[in-house]
């Protein structure tokens, strides 16, 4: 199978070639449902969010600029999306979620630490976060996803990774020096 | 060396930018300055936590269910579209489009006058609502009625049942949602109205819900088996019930 370019397959799902998009989908929906998971840590919102994203592309891929690159571009809704849905979900209050006064119980394993961690950023700061350390994505591509200058971003990134050490030193997963 | 500078060699240090220029510049400092080195070891702990995340694999439906949810989405651009694709001449849509208001707004004023209009009072049994199936896998239900009106919409998903309802209660009203516990297992309750909910009761395949003003409520089951799994709506103060329909 021959393996196409972003551009390639954009440029055949214009002229009507619909697998095209298909695999557009199958190249992008792991990395956006991983940072639909690692947004919002649950994985029916993190399934929903890919589907809201995808639709949404296959709606606009006809208004898509070539200019920027097509990852920022997905990823720019994917982070829309996904901070949407956060904020919603603030709302919410899960049946099965532990009562508000009890203490959760620390997280042994890092990774769910850090993640339980990047929960309590704002979900701007948390989506600068995921960006650059997790997606490994540049302060421009970073600026150009949240439309928010490159200065802000590195001043946000560099407070939030001070504050995700402050609350991993609470949960007891890291000391304080 | 000015603190914005110091902070602008601490960001480029983290992030693995430093010039071979700036690198004996970035040492010497670290050298001197204790706190800065305290905050750079910080700032790559945390970096190196976060960079060795692992990524998860994609649940395997997850492909199917986003090309299902484009092709419904497809569907009812085309539906939308053809209407309207089918006229060429710009000029013509909008002749359509104020000829159908101006019939509408006629056919309003005539209504209004025929006395169509004048507010009654309605009974238990007159309550009535329209059923439709919408594009997007919803289906809802509006609630009419003296003392309150709104909409309750419901939507199977693979695994999930999600069910929305919007009222305006005109006085206070108990919202009672019955549901089969072996087919459906409440997964969480989304509260979309400002007041935060008060008085909520769970017990066993029921769920009641005093209200009094505006309620933007979504429920979330996750269904135990794929047949029917009813759910029952009532709304009632006491013994009078005001409305209930069977959602399935």
């Amino acid at each position: 199978m021959v393996e196409h370019s972003d551009a390639e397959l954009i440029l055949l799902f214009r002229q009507g070639d619909e697998q095209a998009f298909t695999e557009l989908v199958i190249k992008y929906q792991t990395p956006i449902y991983n940072l639909a998971l690692r947004m919002t840590k649950n994985q029916s919102d993190a399934e929903e969010v890919c589907q809201n994203v995808f639709v949404k592309v296959f709606a606009k891929l006809d208004t898509y600029n070539p200019d920027y690159p097509f990852f920022s571009w997905l990823y720019r809704m994917a982070m829309n999306e996904s901070i949407n849905t956060v904020k919603q979900n603030r709302r919410i209050f899960r049946l099965d979620a532990e009562p508000a006064a009890a203490p959760a119980p620390p997280s042994f394993e890092l990774a769910d630490a850090i993640q339980d961690a990047l929960m309590e950023l704002p979900p701007e700061d948390r989506a600068m976060v995921i960006l650059r350390h997790f997606q490994q994505m540049s302060y421009q591509e970073i600026a150009y996803v949240l439309n928010l200058p490159e200065k802000k971003i590195k001043a946000h990134l560099f407070t939030s990774r001070k504050t995700l050490k402050g609350i991993l030193v609470r949960m007891g997963v890291t000391n304080e020096n | 060396m000015k603190t914005e500078t110091k902070h602008h060699l601490l960001q480029r240090a983290v992030d693995g930018t430093l010039s071979d220029h700036e690198k004996p510049e970035w040492q010497a400092l670290l050298q001197r300055d204790p706190e800065l080195l305290k905050e750079f070891e910080l700032q790559k702990e945390i970096v190196a936590a976060l960079e060795g995340l692992p990524t998860v694999e994609a649940p395997a439906h997850l492909g199917d269910s986003i090309l299902r949810a484009v092709k419904r989405q497809k569907a009812g651009r085309t539906i939308k579209r053809s209407f309207w694709s089918r006229r060429p001449v710009l000029d013509i849509k909008y002749i359509y489009s104020f000829s159908a208001g101006l019939a509408l707004g006629l056919l309003l004023l005539l209504l209004v006058h025929s006395g169509l209009f004048t507010e009654t009072s309605l009974q238990t049994s007159q309550l009535s609502g329209t059923l439709r199936t919408m594009d997007s896998g919803w289906q809802s239900k509006t609630i009419s009625g003296a003392k309150i009106h709104g909409k309750i919409s419901w939507k199977y998903q693979d695994a999930a049942m999600d069910v929305q309802l919007i009222l305006k209660p005109q006085e206070s009203a108990d919202i009672v949602f019955d549901y089969a516990r072996n087919h459906l297992q409440l997964r969480g309750i989304r509260n979309d109205a400002g007041a935060p909910l008060q008085g909520l009761h769970m017990d066993e395949g029921r769920l009641t819900l005093p209200v009094n003003s505006l309620c933007k409520l979504q429920l979330s089951f996750d269904r135990q088996s794929s047949d029917a799994a009813p759910v029952q709506l009532l709304i009632k103060k006491n013994n009078e019930l005001f409305f209930t329909y069977q959602l399935d």
